[in-house]
């Protein structure tokens, strides 16, 4: 009798041991996706695309975990502690960061050794994936910017829509001006945009279209200190200070709402995922997109790419590597880009029908997110791993100081020069 | 075994709970972290030293090390100085044999019991600019009330202000009990005197008192400066910096940056000028604090 | 002796000016109460009145089922309640080894004991965290609670030595001439005597650990695992914004009525060990 206990009892030892390391559950290998947000329908989402993905690949099991906040310092604790998950999301800015910390695992080996077809994505999003050459993620979405404009106000002060060829310059700052309106006490009921202050994002794309940059070319030095420079920053400023065309951040937190979606700005830049989280939501009147408008610095966007990648330290980075493939394919970018929270990656499903005309959301120009991602260039200082130090510890302080009226376009930047090529070492 | 070898024995093992938590809570994390301060450690890449480079960048090279304790300076001087001056004018109030003593002291006290949390919720919603009650208040006797947290002028004093909500609190409790430690007899031959209520605060209550406002105003100071959940949740230390304090400035660069050395040399640094201001307060003390009955 | 009359009419101000104060320091709080019960049409008007036309009862529930507060309300029990007792057992037994027994070296222990005090916390929090996180233990609420079981915070010795030190020594010896061990001492004879001190000690550490936010910040990353503090500034960043085309200003500050609640109770309960406690503090510089 004790003979056979023991036969059992090892039998279950060796079961329970495999169980123990958790990503085994008898012969299945099991990985962890760790999605950046706690959006019930992101999570339905993901746990949709792992069931498919299990029916291709029956030994491979996904598990799909979420953190409330904090993603990044939460995904950096997790590898520094060794429990990296298997694959993650990670917005493209936080590639170099990573890399130079020796975070992420480099893709190159596997692409290379299945030739595995990098072309079927905007090559924009494979570049952000990008340091140093070296392939670190795969493309989910793109994320470029467009001009989302509320056609009543437009028709209440008889202007034309914007159009594909409005500038900056002349054609917005025009409009602007015509959409602002105070009523009789002086007061500002009516803004022409609503401008976020966010550097890497809107700001950025709007410099460059203006003629100005932050960092050269190579990214080894700060040149906004040139007069283009200067001169686009100041024209930025202006629309709070000098034309009031846009409204203030303090105004803009103390409404009910968001400001574009309240009909107290006529236009506003935003990202694709705004038209579920907002713009859905309006009912007072008609709205719809079109590409940013250029300016005498050419036609510039974000350079913002969702990505998947799969962490240092990942436990099952093979396992990984087939769940990042799939993730890619032409099914399950439909079925991201169905859920209406962003657009797909894959050239060939962006042009197509099944996302310019789907069958449920709101019929708008979506063109318009194609062209951002084709016909823009796109900023490149987000790439610079130092960026993120520059752009909270120097830029945005002294760009609130502008935006405040407090000081001048030109010495703000002469400071940001000095202050920027200090942390990138220039002598 | 003699008793006087098995009290000390018995004292050590009634207090090891305090000194295994010493050693492993306080003196090895500070000996750890003045390590730190002289490493350069990104919590992924373990630490490399890099000698004083930290200290030289942070004095010389910071601007936001500046800026940051400037602010917490500033707000630390506007906070305690009113705040002490009022929780000594309730204290006194509250002294003058008032009959529903108890109820008032709960009045005041109430507000200081609200957590941190809720607190910078509920004054970020007061200084809301276009429906804030503070300013729906000032706009009805005709006075345009300032962008106050989005204002890089007004958004300290906004944080002064919240810091007087607490006038009734655990000072004025001190306070209070100190004035009534001033014994009746004092004031009672003052009367007799014939001496006038200014002679009578400036020659009895006040240097009776300076113990209680001594200890008042220096554990205010540790206190003020260390000041970071309503900065983070009510600004996240804007507007352009104005209001980023210098703890807040410390947790960012440790747990978002992950710049844990550099994060360090913060932390040292604000030790060495919390040690040397409380002992210059306590040199300064030896002028006006009167030490009367000891 | 004054003029009757004066006397009165600065008796009246003293009143009518106290009453005044009291008022004005509680008006942020009845105005966070009064928006709560507000609907937003209400809310952001010029003339936002002070009584709701209509009460929203609802906006409560509307918060209660919005996130996990009941969850919320467990965690901060579990992080406080559990900490204040084994902080409160802790420095019980450090504050007798200190009051009652005579060792080499206790007085400078003793000074070590105060000087902690003055050490700001932000110089041990990197390497503490460090140890947790080596340990494994973040994203658990093992850094909150374990702390407190060495020790107990120098401020808790510091009032509980003093609270022994007011109990004649005379009663331990009568103690120990009858056998009692030194446990025995401490468990059954001045224990009960120190009560009052005992609780107020619990009290003050209650509310200290209640009112943490940095610690939880630092350590806790899963929704399941927030306490109030930390949830009430998740649910202010996610819906106190502006969600789905509207902000939510009544639900915020029903959710944040909601934390402060045990705080004001355990005070109203309690108060006369907590003034207790604060004058003991002072006292002693």
């Amino acid at each position: 009798m004790s003979r056979r206990v023991i036969k059992i009892f090892t039998l279950l030892l060796i079961l329970g041991l495999f169980n123990l390391q958790g990503s085994y559950v008898f012969g299945k290998v099991k990985i962890e996706y760790l999605s950046h947000t706690t959006d019930i329908n992101e999570l339905k989402l993901y746990r949709e695309l792992g069931e498919m993905f299990t029916k291709k690949n029956p030994e491979i099991e996904v598990e799909v975990t979420s953190v409330p906040e904090r993603f990044y310092e939460q995904l950096q604790i997790r590898i520094a502690s060794g429990m990296s998950p298997d694959a993650t999301f990670l917005a493209n800015w936080y590639i170099p960061p990573f890399v130079e910390r020796g975070a992420l695992t480099c893709l190159d080996p596997f692409v290379e050794k299945e030739r595995y077809n990098l072309a079927k994505f905007f090559p924009n999003t494979v570049e952000a994936c990008k340091v140093g050459g070296k392939l670190y993620g795969l493309p989910r979405h793109p994320s470029p910017m467009v001009l989302y404009y509320n056609k009543d106000l437009f028709d209440k002060a008889g202007i034309s829509y914007p159009n594909d060829n409005w500038t900056w310059e002349k054609d917005f700052l025009e409009a602007a001006k015509k959409l602002t309106k105070t009523d009789d006490k002086g007061k500002y009921i009516q803004w022409g945009a609503y401008i976020s202050r966010d550097i890497s994002h809107v700001l950025l794309p709007i410099i460059y279209c203006l003629g100005g940059r932050i960092l050269d070319e190579d990214m080894k030095k700060c040149v906004i200190d040139t007069p283009q420079s200067i001169t686009a920053i100041q024209w930025l400023g202006d629309l709070w200070v000098k034309h009031k065309v846009a409204i203030t951040p303090d105004l803009a937190a103390g409404l009910a709402g968001d400001p574009f979606v309240l009909g107290k700005v006529a236009m506003v830049p935003q990202i694709y995922p705004f038209i579920i989280t907002q713009a859905q939501f309006i009912k007072d009147f008609k709205w719809d997109v079109v590409i940013l408008p250029k300016g005498k610095g050419g036609r510039w966007n974000r350079a913002a790419v969702g990505v998947h990648a799969i962490p240092a330290g990942a436990k099952h980075p093979e396992e990984a590597w087939k769940w990042l493939k799939f993730l890619a394919t032409e099914e399950a970018q439909l079925k991201i880009a169905e859920s209406g929270l962003v657009m797909p990656s894959l050239r060939v499903l962006a042009s197509s029908p099944k996302f310019l005309q789907p069958a449920k959301g709101p019929q708008i120009n979506r063109k318009a997110f194609v062209d951002g991602m084709t016909k823009s260039k796109l900023v490149k200082e987000i790439f610079h791993p130092k960026w993120s130090e520059m752009e909270t510890q120097v830029i945005a302080p002294e760009f609130d100081l502008v935006f405040l009226g407090k000081k001048s376009a030109e010495e703000a930047c002469k400071k940001i020069a000095i202050e920027c090529n200090r942390i990138l070492g220039v002598k | 075994m003699k008793p006087k070898k098995r009290e000390s024995i018995l004292g050590y093992l009634y207090i090891s709970p305090w000194i295994i938590g010493f050693l492993i809570f306080t003196a090895g994390p500070m000996m750890a972290s003045i390590y730190f301060s002289f490493c350069d450690y990104q919590l992924l890449i373990p630490p490399k030293w890099v000698g004083i480079s930290n200290y030289i960048r942070i004095f010389f090279n910071d601007q936001l090390f500046l800026k940051s304790l400037w602010n917490t300076f500033y707000y630390t001087v506007g906070s305690i100085t009113l705040g002490v001056l009022g929780s000594l004018f309730l204290a006194v109030l509250l002294n003058q044999r008032v009959r529903g003593e108890t109820i008032f002291r709960s009045m005041f006290y109430l507000p200081t019991l609200t957590p941190a949390v809720a607190m910078a919720i509920l004054w970020g919603w007061l200084f809301n600019t276009e429906f804030g009650l503070i300013n729906r208040t000032l706009s009805k006797i005709g006075i345009q009330g300032p962008a106050w947290l989005y204002s890089t002028e007004w958004v300290i004093p906004a944080f002064i202000i919240m810091s007087l909500w607490g006038i009734g609190g655990s000072r004025m409790i001190i306070l209070l009990a100190g004035l009534q430690g001033i014994p009746q007899e004092l004031y009672d031959a003052a009367e007799v005197d014939g001496v006038n209520w200014w002679t009578r605060l400036r020659y009895i209550t006040l240097p009776l008192l300076s113990p209680s406002i001594f200890f008042v105003i220096v554990t205010g100071i540790i206190g003020s400066f260390q000041i970071f959940t309503a900065s983070y949740i009510m600004t996240g230390g804007g507007p352009a910096n104005a209001s980023l304090f210098y703890v807040l400035y410390l947790y960012r660069n440790a747990f978002e940056y992950f710049k844990m050395g550099y994060a360090s040399a913060l932390a040292w640094i604000l030790f060495i000028i919390i040690i040397t201001l409380t002992l210059f307060q306590f040199k300064l003390a030896g002028k006006w604090v009167y030490y009367g009955g000891q | 002796m004054k003029p009757r009359r004066i006397y009165f009419f600065s008796r009246s101000l003293l009143y009518i000016f106290l009453a005044f104060a009291g008022l004005l320091l509680l008006i942020p709080l009845l105005w966070a109460l009064s928006t709560s019960f507000k609907e937003p049409s209400q809310i952001y008007t010029e003339h936002s009145p002070w009584i709701p036309k209509p009460i929203v009862w609802e906006n409560y529930i509307e918060v209660w089922r919005a996130l996990p507060f009941a969850t919320f309300y467990i965690n901060s029990l579990i992080i406080t309640v559990i900490p204040t007792l084994g902080a409160t057992l802790s420095a019980l037994l450090v504050a007798y080894g200190f009051a009652r027994f005579n060792f080499p070296l206790k007085d400078i222990f003793f000074y070590v004991v105060l000087s902690t005090m003055m050490i700001p916390p932000q110089v041990t929090i990197i390497p503490v965290f460090l140890i947790f996180k080596n340990l494994g233990w973040i994203d658990t609420f093992y850094p909150l609670i374990i702390p407190s079981f060495l020790g107990g915070g120098a401020f808790n010795i510091f009032l509980l030595r003093q609270f022994f030190m007011t109990i004649p020594k005379e009663l331990d010896d009568a103690a120990k001439i009858d056998g009692c061990s030194s446990f025995d001492i401490l468990w059954k004879i001045l224990i009960p005597l120190l009560k009052p001190a005992i609780t107020t000690v619990a009290i003050l550490t209650f509310i200290g650990h209640w009112n943490d936010f940095m610690g939880p910040l630092i350590y806790l990353k899963s929704l399941q695992k927030y306490p109030l503090a930390l949830g009430l500034r998740f649910f202010q960043t996610h819906f106190g914004g502006i969600v789905g085309g509207t902000a939510h200003h009544n639900l915020l500050m029903a959710a944040s009525i909601l934390s402060l609640i045990p705080c004001f109770v355990l005070f109203i309960a309690a108060q006369k060990y907590f003034i207790q406690g604060i004058v003991m503090s002072g006292l002693k510089q």
